[in-house]
């Protein structure tokens, strides 16, 4: 099938069968690898992209369900503002996690900033063990979202004066 | 932090990234028995032409894999003995298309018996290895006396859950065959390819990809899946990519090795210890690589780090039809250690001593003999680190006020009163293999001064995280007086780099970055005598007073030893038994510490990771016992309330050695959560993880 939505903010347009999912089409069509193929079950969160706006597992994300969406994944996202919020509050905690789940961490960062700028514990606890990677220690990548929320507020906060 | 987005700039660091236009994928047939013999292993009918089928028959070399004496097959040819085990090759174009064509492979079988969970120690047939160390006249203490504690305790498997799944991807032409390996021993993958292929090992080039933290699930079973993908590639004549799915890795490859261990104390009159007496039995699955040195490993810290000179300490591994079972950072001692301060524990209990108290008038202190014979060079309490963490973490006040919370709710059933529990343990790492081990691997590195003032290093060591790239940057920046950015490390291929030997029990600290600082001092000697570029290289000695004999596991069995002790408080819901951590204490005694944002890293990771295995990461077996496994119910992302960490650092030794401390955590805070719990719910619990189905069932029992 034919299939029209927005990538990293252009349009594209693919000739796909309507079952194959976005984490696999963003690989092999348009040589995206920053959502990596991990469980394929939506477990293990590696594979997150941004659809509509919300964190979405790629590997359950049938592309049929793209056609007029946007979607943007870790390559678009680091063009955007909110990534250097995201990118300063993880520096400034010392966050440093491996290659493999790094684009799904800021994404997940990203989304509990998305909906509350001063997010509880528990909310950020929910979010974060959402991915699962044993490379960072979890109290960094919770102060690493704690951060960014603080130069988002603040980036906010500038913008409005 | 370097950017995120350099980080993500270059796509070549996962072998799930690399293409090539005639690539061929490979897909391995398994065994679906547990134990069986195999009759034949026959392509499915239909099989397309341009679809290969590798079998055992196919393989030029030697059919196996080897890890310090012990070994697996390569492919199985005509028993297998675990569900999974690989029995066959599919080769072709379409990775789909292979998956359906391995459901319709023929296989021929006969079922035997299995065995998978129950440790059978009295059977001689599933005895693998089988030690026993003795010091005193254990029996005849134990007969005299006071008091004698017995307890028994078991943990469970654990899933390394590494960055990107096993994988491998092989090129090149007839003379020279390139392996993408993601692994901790690049030499290992490509000595065990050559044996494997029968080719020069100068005809096989293995370049290490980004192995993220493996927790020592990447050390040997990277060959097994380079060895099918370089055969694959040898056949076909045309580049190969292996790459396991998350579930195939979960299902069929390594994890930690259950354990058993049977403790039983013989106590003076005032509670303290006069015998010890500890069975270890070790489920190793159905291939035991690396078992004899988790089991030396385990006996030397099978009594915790406890002053007693009547012990007897047997150990054995079982082999089970399960996928190995093998090393998971640590190579056992957090099992041993678990046991031991679980233990330790509950003699305090049953002496009526709280455990500070016990603990301090039976822990070693400097000077006195340990298990194996030599001084204990460490002492918690010369260090400082005992008194910080009974200070910081309010231990002894906590305790007894917990203590008398328990009473209360016993007797009034009331629910409103919280119940909270603390608990302590002490436990330690020995680093780089045990005695003569390192001897045998051996380490080399090299460092180069270019003209340019740029260094270089080179090693095979595959750090697990940027931190350990730092230290060693950092390490040759000062010597030799470069700025960090003029000292790059090499590409990790072992054409350009000498064999460091495995990644693993923190060598990359302990034996790799003295090496550097060793191959630095030379350059910097010759600096002013010698034209640029010079390039030194130092391989690693076995220390001259390291006088270990595994016969009779006496002297000093590692080159150097850190120890922590670990305090964390809890909060058990009175009713769902649902655990929630209200805080965490470490001190860590490991001498010099080189980099302490790094170091403190490393310990809240090891804190997570043991806290998981400790909780809640359980794999289910199946109950038919052919094998387990409950892909699904896996979910070792899960956290706890976010606990507050306070970590210290402590040195009683002013220029002692930086040591390592990867597997610190892992070891002490298991057993200080669960004394935490046992606490708390006043349910003696002696196997981890500790859920809160676990206390509710010996609620029930009860």
């Amino acid at each position: 099938m034919r299939i029209e939505f927005t990538l990293n903010g252009e349009s594209a347009r693919i000739e796909s069968s309507a079952e194959t999912l976005l984490v696999d089409l963003l690989r092999r069509e348009f040589g995206l690898s920053g959502a990596r193929p991990g469980c394929m079950r939506g477990q293990c969160g590696n594979c997150a992209v941004l659809f509509n706006g919300a964190l979405t597992r790629a590997c359950l994300l049938p592309v049929f369900r793209l056609e007029g969406c946007e979607v943007m994944t870790i390559e678009g996202f680091l063009r955007t503002k909110e990534f250097a919020d995201i990118e300063y509050g993880f520096e400034r905690a010392g966050m440093d996690p491996c290659r493999f789940c790094i684009s799904s961490k800021v994404l997940v960062a990203h989304s509990v900033l998305l909906t509350e700028l001063e997010p509880s514990d528990l909310e950020i606890e929910r979010a974060t063990s959402g991915v699962w990677c044993r490379c960072t220690s979890y109290s960094s990548f919770v102060n690493g979202i704690r951060y960014a929320a603080h130069a988002r507020k603040r980036r906010y906060n500038e913008r409005n004066f | 932090m370097r950017s995120i987005e350099k980080m993500l700039a270059h796509d070549s660091h996962f072998i799930s990234d690399m293409y090539a236009s005639d690539m061929l994928y490979c897909y391995t047939v398994r065994s679906q028995y547990p134990n069986a013999s195999i009759s034949s292993v026959e392509p499915p009918s239909g099989l397309p032409e341009y679809v290969r089928f590798l079998t055992a028959a196919d393989i030029p070399g030697r059919n196996r894999i080897t890890v310090l004496g012990e070994s697996v097959p390569v492919l199985a040819e005509q028993q297998t003995y675990y569900v999974g085990e690989p029995l066959a090759l599919l080769v072709g174009p379409s990775l789909h298309e292979l998956m359906e064509l391995a459901q319709r492979a023929k296989v021929g079988y006969e079922p035997l018996a299995t065995v998978t969970r129950e440790f059978l120690p009295e059977d001689a047939e599933h005895l693998q290895s089988d030690f026993v160390k003795t010091i005193g006249n254990p029996e005849e203490a134990m007969r005299k006396a006071f008091q004698v504690v017995e307890g028994e305790y078991q943990t469970e498997a654990q899933e390394h859950l590494y960055s990107e799944p096993q994988a491998a991807f092989v090129s090149g032409d007839k003379n020279r065959t390139v392996i993408y390996s993601s692994t901790q021993w690049p030499f290992h993958v490509r000595n065990s390819v050559c044996r494997v292929l029968r080719v020069p090992q100068k005809q096989c080039v293995v370049r290490a990809t980004d192995a993220g933290v493996t927790l020592d699930g990447k050390l040997w079973y990277p060959s097994l899946v380079a060895a099918h993908a370089a055969l694959a590639h040898r056949v076909t004549g045309r580049p190969v990519k292996l790459v396991y799915t998350r579930e195939e890795d979960f299902l069929n490859t390594t994890k930690r090795a259950p354990s058993h261990i049977k403790h039983v104390t013989g106590l003076d009159r005032d509670g303290n210890l006069v015998a010890m007496q500890v069975t270890i039995t070790l489920n190793v699955g159905a291939y035991p690589l690396l078992s004899e040195e988790m089991l030396r490993r385990m006996m030397v810290v099978a009594c915790g780090y406890y002053n007693c000179r009547n012990i007897r300490i047997r150990a054995r591994t079982v082999r089970t039809h399960l996928p190995p079972m093998n090393a998971f950072a640590g190579f056992g001692s957090a099992q041993a250690f678990f046991a031991a301060e679980a233990h330790a524990a509950r003699i305090s209990e049953v002496a009526q001593v709280p455990p500070h108290t016990w603990k301090a008038a039976n822990l070693l202190k400097r000077g006195q003999t340990t298990l194996t014979g030599d001084p204990a060079r460490h002492d918690v309490f010369a260090s400082g680190a005992w008194d910080w963490a009974l200070s910081h973490s309010d231990f002894a006040r906590k305790h007894a006020a917990f203590e008398l919370q328990k009473k209360r709710r016993a007797m009034e059933t009331d629910l409103r009163i919280p119940a909270r529990g603390i608990g302590i343990a002490v436990a330690g790492q020995g680093s780089g293999f045990i005695g003569r081990g390192e001897e045998i691997l051996g380490a080399s590195v090299a460092v180069r001064l270019e003209e340019s003032d740029k260094a270089v290093i080179r090693t095979s060591g595959v750090p697990e995280d940027r931190g350990m790239q730092r230290i060693w940057v950092e390490t040759v920046a000062r010597i030799l007086t470069v700025a960090e950015n003029n000292v790059a490390l090499e590409v990790v291929d072992t054409e350009l780099v000498p064999d460091s030997g495995p990644s693993t029990l923190s060598r990359n600290l302990t034996v790799i970055t003295p090496l550097l600082e060793s191959c630095c001092s030379a350059i910097k000697r010759q600096r002013f005598r010698s034209p640029l570029p010079i390039e030194i290289r130092r391989t690693s000695k076995v220390p001259r007073k390291t006088t270990w004999s595994n016969e009779r596991m006496e002297g000093v069995p590692f080159a150097g030893e850190s120890r922590a002790v670990a305090v964390i408080e809890v909060e058990s819901d009175a009713a769902t038994f649902e655990t929630s951590i209200r805080g965490i204490w470490l001190a860590i005694d490991a001498g010099r510490v080189l980099n302490q944002l790094q170091a403190r890293k490393t310990i809240e990771m090891g804190v997570f990771q043991g806290l998981g295995w400790a909780a809640f990461e359980t794999i289910a077996h199946l109950a038919s016992g052919s094998t387990w496994i409950d892909y699904k119910s896996y979910h070792p992302g899960r956290l706890m309330r976010h606990p507050r960490i306070e970590i210290e650092f402590f040195s009683d030794h002013t220029k002692s050695p930086a040591q390592g401390i990867t597997e610190l955590a892992l070891s002490a805070v298991p057993a200080a959560y669960v004394n935490a719990v046992t606490q708390a719910t006043g349910r003696y619990l002696d196997r981890i993880p500790a859920t809160p189905e676990l206390v509710y069932q010996y609620l029930e029992d009860e």
